[in-house]
Parts: structure tokens; C-alpha cells; sequence
């Protein structure tokens, strides 16, 4: 029998460190705006020339509705965390936009994680993230990542290697509970990547007439951070036929806001020859919400531009 | 009645180490407010410090081939991994994000501070480190290249990757990572961190 077998088992040593420019969209609650935010933030800097990754790390892949691509199984994402071979890129989605796709293979992670936890060489799921990130990271100006609300060994995994992340939320107190489970996740982060940073909090689907209601929300979210990270002064109205139509076609906001416009004219069109139009989108206008997307994707910039390690 | 939530001011806080659909102008006031990758911004640039960095007392070995900016290399650019000592790497990745650096460029600036001499003299000691004319040669030390280390990726083009690659045959590395690790050191033994004024 070796001796080798009773030796102390070493503290493991993690590879995994910030890496310039990737930003996580994280809320330890689901439903709060992680995923149409991610996209529409990438999108609208991908307009602005900018390239952008977005990685879909949700084993739900709900990113493909938001961005209209096809649906994807996760198993190549999964494949290249494991054996650090190049990720697999969806290139072009838009102009300058890419993404690494999630799908349901990535519910395996928590389970590959826990049986590797037994070994004494092993490495954890921040360390397969950067070693799978860090030969592209510089191919992009933003790199924003997509995180599901429950999966504490993803978040925090993708909290190891981002330098900043941007917590949505509703404002129902759920969600704000879910700001304050963030809190957990970023303090048990901490020690490993001591540049994260929160850039901010984004205030999702609040009506645009519950005045009253969003500044309570944005007082207690206020009073929650302190002067550590601001509440981002743009916060995403809550339409809930635009964002119905924009999932349904696959659009963000600033394309459908082009296509409302086109679909009126033609509504219009078939409505002065007495016929009747085509049953079509359920919003006529898109623009205001367009709008508070390059706004926000304006605040966020200049935040990250702040931020140490964003260069 | 609210529900008191709990203060995350102090979680959050910094560390003290610290196609474009027809007739809409979406996204076009957001250029320039994040700077390309790779170039700094008026903010973000290093004052000169008032200290010298050590100057090369030799000619570079490759005529014509001295490293190359890694942001004037845009194209061809690969990662290219060395491991570093665990130590080393921390002082470097807080030298870098002091910096507002690269490790590529910081080992560019390495390089820069550093003659030949100085890195044979530390990486394989000869027989004139004695110092005495016909004195008995010193035994040859040469740097351990077998050190367990943490790898990091160097963004190299394939100038710079070979620029390297002949400096470790000049100076008689046994390897790119104990060239890179000594490079490393002996910058920061000589160079105080600068600061960055922002």
C-alpha cells in the first residue's frame, strides 16, 4: 500500500482570475430581465460597433428567443469547458455580435463539478471558464455573460472570472431578495476575485407610470447598496406586448422598433383598401423601450469605462 | 408593513487591492464611451514615473527586431502560454491592474529595462562572475525551469513569438517560462509600480 494515499491533500490552486472586460447578469432570482436585458444591452453596443460576446451559460438557452437564433443543445459549450478545446461560437448573430449558445447539457455542470470535487487536482467551474475565455476574451470589446438564477455553481463560477456584474431586478420584494442572495454569491467570490465589482443595479419591467413605486423600490435598493455601486438611473419600462412580439420574432427592441413601424403602414394600407389586415404585432410601438435599451447600454458603458481592470 | 432587507454596502464594496433596421440612429451616441481594447485611453495613461528604468547597456541581439506593441500587432496575434511562479503572478497581476497594463506589455517593458547581460548574468552565471582574471570557473547554475508555477497567456504575434523564442537561445534560458519569469523579476526588483493618475 503507498503512503501517498495519507498524504494531506493540498489545497487546490485556481488559475481562474478577472478577466478584462466580461460582465455577468446575475440575480439570485428567475423572471427578473436577465436574459432580454443581456441581449438588448449587447445588441445595442454591437450597434454602436462595438464587438460583443454574449455567453448563454442557462441551461434554458432562452437567449435564442431574444436573439432569434436556432435552439441549441449546450453539448459543445459543455465539451469545451470540460477539455478546454475552443469554445463554439455562433459568429454574426448580428454585426458584431457573437455568442456562445447555452442549452440543457449545461444542467450536467453541478454534477460533473461535485464528482470532481473529490480529486485533489482538481480545478472548479471559474478555473473551466477562464481557461476556455482567455484565449478569445481579447478578440471583443464586452463580453456579457448570461447566468441562471439557482445554479450557485455557475454563478459563481462566472463571477470568478468577470469584472463587473449587473444585477436586474423587478420590484416586487422577491426580486430584491434576490439582490440581497447576490450579496451571499459576491462575498463568497470575493477572496478569489477581489476586482469584481457590482457596476449597478438595472430596474426591470417597472410601469412606466408607477412613479410612486419606483422610487420606493430605488430607495430601499439605494439604502441596500450604499455608495458601492449605483442603481442605474435608466430603468426598462414594463411592456409586456413588445416583449411578447420581440421573443416571438426574435427581435430586440431596436428592431422592433423598425418593424412596428413598417407592420402600421401596412395595417394602415389594407384598412383604406376595406380589407382587413393580418392578425400582426400585438405592440404598435417599440421606440420608447428602444430607447431606454440605448440609454441604459449608455450608463453601463461609461460604469464599466470606471471600473478598475476595464481598460 | 416592508421588510427590513439587509445592507449590502459593505458586500459590494471595492476592495482596497483592488443589421441596423432602416431609419433608426439606435446605439450611434454610444461610440467611443468604452475605449477599444487594447487602447488606452487619455485617462488611462501612465505618467512618466521620475525614476529611470534601467537602459539596455547592449545592443539588442535581433537587428530589427526588437518586441513589438502588442497594439500595433492587431493581426496574427496568438496566446502563447508560460507558467509563472505563484508569487510572481500575484505581484504581476497587481502591477497590471495598478497599470492599467497587459501582462504582454508589461513584459515588454521588461524587456525594455533589461540588458542581455544582466539576464545571463542571473539566468546561467559564468565563469567571469568571479570576478577575478583566470580565477577557478564557478560551477554553471542555471535557473531551475522546472518550478511548479500557475499558467498565464501571453497575446503574442508571430514577431514577438519569435523574438522570444531567439532570446531564450541568447541569454541560455532553459525555457520561455524561466526567461519570462526572470524578465518579470528583475523588472520589479528594479521598477517601482507607477501610478496612474485617475
Amino acid at each position: 500500500m503507498t503512503s501517498s494515499f495519507f498524504k494531506p491533500m493540498e489545497e487546490t490552486q485556481h488559475v481562474s482570475q478577472a478577466l478584462d472586460r466580461v460582465v455577468a447578469m446575475a440575480n439570485g432570482k428567475g423572471g427578473v430581465g436577465k436574459t432580454t436585458a443581456t441581449a438588448n444591452i449587447a445588441g445595442t453596443a454591437a450597434l454602436a460597433g462595438y464587438r460583443v460576446l454574449v455567453i448563454d451559460l442557462d441551461h434554458q438557452g432562452d437567449m435564442k428567443s431574444d436573439l432569434g437564433y436556432d435552439k441549441q443543445t449546450g453539448e459543445e459549450l459543455l465539451a469545451a469547458l470540460i477539455t478546454g478545446a475552443t469554445p463554439p461560437i455562433l459568429k454574426d448573430v448580428r454585426k458584431n455580435l457573437d455568442v456562445i449558445a447555452g442549452g440543457p447539457a449545461l444542467e450536467d455542470i453541478a454534477a460533473i463539478m461535485a464528482v470532481r470535487a473529490g480529486r485533489d487536482d482538481s480545478s472548479d467551474f471559474g478555473d473551466m471558464l477562464y481557461k476556455m475565455l482567455a484565449p478569445i476574451v481579447d478578440d471583443y470589446d464586452l463580453i456579457l455573460m448570461d447566468t441562471p438564477p439557482g445554479d450557485k455553481v455557475i454563478v459563481e463560477g462566472a463571477l470568478c472570472v468577470s469584472t463587473a456584474v449587473i444585477i436586474p431586478t423587478k420590484s416586487d420584494d422577491g426580486s430584491v431578495n434576490g439582490v440581497e442572495r447576490m450579496g451571499r454569491r459576491f462575498q463568497a467570490v470575493r477572496p478569489r476575485n477581489p476586482v469584481l465589482q457590482v457596476a449597478g443595479v438595472l430596474l426591470f419591467a417597472v410601469g412606466s407610470r408607477s412613479l410612486r413605486l419606483e422610487r420606493s423600490v430605488r430607495e430601499k435598493l439605494e439604502g441596500m447598496l450604499g455608495e458601492a455601486a449605483p442603481v442605474f438611473v435608466t430603468r426598462i419600462r414594463n411592456l409586456e406586448s413588445a416583449a411578447a412580439d420581440a421573443r416571438d420574432r426574435g427581435l430586440l427592441f431596436y428592431e422592433l422598433e423598425g418593424a412596428a413601424k413598417g407592420e402600421k403602414a401596412v395595417t394602415l394600407a389594407a384598412l383604406k383598401a376595406g380589407e382587413k389586415p393580418a392578425r400582426g404585432m400585438f405592440t404598435s410601438n417599440a421606440s420608447a423601450v428602444a430607447a431606454e435599451f440605448e440609454e441604459l447600454t449608455g450608463e453601463i458603458l461609461t460604469r464599466l469605462s470606471e471600473i478598475k481592470g476595464v481598460q | 408593513m416592508s421588510i427590513k432587507h439587509e445592507d449590502l454596502s459593505s458586500v459590494f464594496a471595492p476592495t482596497a487591492t483592488k443589421g441596423e433596421p432602416e431609419g433608426t440612429q439606435r446605439g450611434k451616441k454610444l461610440a467611443g464611451l468604452l475605449p477599444p481594447r487594447g487602447v488606452k485611453s487619455p485617462a488611462h495613461q501612465v505618467p512618466e514615473t521620475t525614476s529611470q528604468p534601467l537602459q539596455p547597456t547592449q545592443p539588442p541581439v535581433i537587428e530589427g527586431k526588437g518586441p513589438v506593441s502588442s497594439e500595433a500587432a492587431v493581426s496574427g496575434i496568438k496566446s502563447k502560454g508560460v507558467y509563472l511562479p505563484h508569487d510572481l503572478l500575484k505581484v504581476l497581476k497587481a502591477r497590471t491592474r495598478g497599470e492599467m497594463s497587459t501582462y504582454t506589455d508589461m513584459l515588454i517593458d521588461a524587456f525594455d529595462a533589461i540588458s542581455d547581460k544582466e539576464l545571463i548574468e542571473k539566468i546561467s552565471p559564468q565563469a567571469s562572475s568571479t570576478g577575478l582574471a583566470g580565477g577557478m570557473p564557478r560551477r554553471r547554475r542555471t535557473t531551475d525551469s522546472a518550478k511548479s508555477g500557475t499558467q498565464i497567456q501571453l497575446r503574442l504575434d508571430k514577431a514577438q513569438d519569435d523574438w522570444l523564442t531567439a532570446k531564450e537561445k541568447t541569454v541560455g534560458a532553459p525555457s520561455r517560462s524561466a526567461l519570462v519569469t526572470m524578465a518579470y523579476e528583475m523588472y520589479f526588483e528594479a521598477t517601482p509600480p507607477k501610478r496612474r493618475n485617475h
